[in-house]
């Protein structure tokens, strides 16, 4: 199955609404599932999207200051983010999709679900931002040696693995310097995390699924029961030998919490 | 040409296994600052500054460094350091280069400047810098915004400099209704500004503000380019350049003068490779760079190339004599200082030299033997330059 990929221009209306492009890729039939990638944008069409699209109907866009599209100037917070996306929601007609979001993606799919909660069919946040118990204690991923960096993201920094995440110095593209350069301006300060984002979540009635790598070494999983806590409908499922982005670790496990979270029967809004 | 005593209050006792230029090193741990010692060399610092005033140099001025991160100064704040020194002397200019403008409230720094003005009888220069992502990092400012909020904090100090009676202020970052600021500035209606540019973006920003120009740490070359940059931009845009401009036009350098070649060498080689690879190297220069936001994609690009084809943490070091070559460094007798001078005016355009007459390790003693030296014999001789 090759991936479609498009880009989406869409005009603002002078007023509220936002002239702005999104670049997503597209693949697989059923429901619709938007996957939102983690803080430094996704590398490509890969293996876990793959699997979904066997199921589903899956996009997955670049954020708003990611790859090619664009960030407004306003738009400083995964808020902001939340509310340009619900206008790529519209533009393809996608009415009700389940979203699953990593790292950053996750704190955007739970600003979408307070939002517009009768927009998600249900919610997967993996290892997402957004809570954070201690900020101080929190690998710095925006000043560190660069060597170290696979470290505070994998449980076994395998280079072939992780290197398509968090390339070697020497091979830094310009699309992976610009996404880090949005991924500060969306999350420096305060660092990962919202102040007012867990008084919120009481609000966010949204069946949600919370997975955490055992080994996350950026945010452990009792991360994952701040979540739970505060969340009317949801549950966690940790994944062994994974790290912040399970899926690159473990992928058929993560697809397994998934698919038991959406059985075939379960038939969405779209 | 003018020369200006750059006081860095740099650390000259850092141990050999002090971890600087290693990756993630900024802060440098203050560990390392010895109380006792670190007063002493301020004060003596103060003393040649104040000897440079007697001596009849043209002015002083100072940078803004956080956390240790650059040189090991000792100046978080060069407002206070400029205060200092307007107590202390009588005719030099007392300049600052400068004041990272995201890292203060803008009205503060309007108010400042305009006290610094009245403190120094008129004798105050402005400098405006955006400084280092590290710094960003430590006072919790997005480095993404660096570039935005100098910009913006910039035309903000200008306007609560220059209104008459109270104004408004509608910005992104700063937000401003119905003050002015007391006192107004002595010079009228702001005084002069230095701007460190050396990218395209910035100069263009310096001359659409008829600012004056600063270059940081670079090549006589560099220098050049810059200063044609410049008239090139002026031009285009049919703006006129300051009538002082050239004469103001300055550059950065480490500036030593013995007796003879010879001695002067011996006397200073060795606190100058200091300099390059211990004190620079403690903006830990490799890491620094890689931090998010700061920069442009296009400017980070052209970064890495330089950063991963040299040795970390030495991406700033070089020998004394290509020091010399290039301008950065001023070292030899009174004639072959001269000399240097007359190339950095004629090949680099330069024409006021911000002279770092204490540098690295270089001991009190030395530092002030050169200082009279360079006022004696080579001062009369370039005045005309």
């Amino acid at each position: 199955m090759t991936p479609q990929q498009e880009t989406l221009e869409l005009r603002g209306d002078g007023a509220a609404r936002a002239t702005i492009q999104f670049c997503y890729h597209q693949a697989g039939q059923g429901l619709p599932l938007v996957w939102l990638h983690w803080l430094w944008g996704e590398p490509g069409w890969m293996d876990y999207h793959q699997r979904l699209a066997e199921r589903f109907q899956v996009f997955v866009p670049d954020l708003p200051g990611y790859g090619q599209s664009a960030l407004p100037e306003w738009a400083k917070t995964p808020h902001d983010l939340a509310v340009l996306l619900l206008q790529f929601f519209d533009a393809l007609s996608l009415k009700q999709p389940i979203v699953v979001g990593s790292c950053l993606g996750g704190w955007v799919g739970a600003e979408l679900a307070l939002l517009r909660p009768e927009r998600i069919a249900k919610l997967v946040l993996i290892g997402p931002l957004g809570l954070v118990k201690d900020w101080t204690k929190v690998p710095n991923l925006f000043y560190t040696d660069p060597a170290r960096l696979p470290r505070y993201l994998f449980t076994d920094a395998v280079p072939e693995r992780t290197s398509l995440y968090v390339p070697d110095l020497s091979n830094w593209t310009d699309a992976f310097i610009n996404n880090r350069n949005a991924s500060i301006r969306l999350v420096f300060d305060p660092y990962l995390h919202s102040r007012s984002l867990r008084h919120y979540l009481h609000l966010l009635t949204t069946p949600t699924l919370v997975i955490w790598g055992e080994q996350d070494p950026l945010l452990a999983p009792a991360h994952a029961a701040l979540w739970t806590v505060a969340l009317p409908r949801a549950h966690s499922v940790i994944i062994p030998r994974a790290g912040h982005l399970p899926y690159v670790e473990e992928c058929e496990a993560v697809i397994q919490a998934i698919n038991a979270f959406i059985p075939p029967q379960e038939r969405g809004g779209a | 040409m003018r020369v200006f005593n750059m006081a860095l209050f740099g650390w000259p006792h850092l141990p050999d296994d002090a971890p600087v230029g290693t990756p993630g090193s900024y802060p440098l741990s203050n560990r390392y600052f010895d109380p006792v010692r670190g007063n002493a060399l301020l004060q003596q610092e103060l003393d040649r500054i104040t000897l440079s005033d007697e001596l009849g140099l043209d002015g002083f001025t100072c940078q803004e460094h956080h956390g240790g991160g650059g040189f090991c100064a000792m100046v978080p704040s060069t407002h206070l350091m400029a205060a200092a020194v307007s107590q202390r002397t009588k005719h030099l200019q007392v300049a600052v280069t400068g004041t990272c403008i995201p890292l203060h409230h803008p009205l503060a720094i309007a108010e400042e400047v305009a006290m610094l003005d009245h403190l120094s009888n008129g004798r105050f220069i402005w400098g405006a810098l955006r400084g280092f992502p590290t710094e960003y990092l430590s006072y919790n400012v997005n480095p993404a915004e660096s570039q935005a909020r100098f910009r913006e904090g910039f035309s903000l100090v200008l306007k609560a400099l220059s209104s008459e009676g109270r104004f408004d202020f509608d910005g992104q970052f700063y937000r401003v209704r119905d003050y002015n600021i007391w006192p107004k500035p002595l010079q009228q209606p702001y005084p002069k500004i230095w701007m460190a540019a050396n990218s395209l973006d910035s100069l263009d920003f310096a001359v659409r503000n008829r600012t004056y120009i600063a270059t940081p740490w670079v090549s006589i070359e560099r220098t050049r380019s810059v200063h044609e940059t410049y008239y090139r931009l002026a031009q285009e845009q049919s703006l006129t350049i300051p009538e002082d401009f050239d004469d103001m036009f300055a550059s950065i350098c480490a500036l030593y003068v013995g007796e003879s070649d010879k001695k002067a060498r011996q006397e200073a080689e060795a606190h100058l490779e200091y300099h390059f690879f211990r004190a620079l190297a403690s903006f830990d220069i490799g890491t620094v760079s890689l931090i998010p936001g700061h920069m442009s994609v296009n400017g980070m690009r052209d970064w890495l190339k330089n950063v991963t084809s040299k040795e970390t943490g030495k991406a700033m070091g070089y020998s004394v004599d290509e020091g010399i070559e290039n301008g950065t460094v001023i070292l030899g007798g009174p004639e072959s200082a001269v000399a240097q001078i007359k190339r950095q005016r004629e090949e680099g355009k330069r024409g006021t030299l911000l002279a770092m007459f204490q540098f690295g390790s270089l001991p009190d003693a030395l530092a002030t033997q050169s200082l009279r030296l360079f006022a004696q014999e080579v001062l009369p001789k370039i005045r005309a330059i």
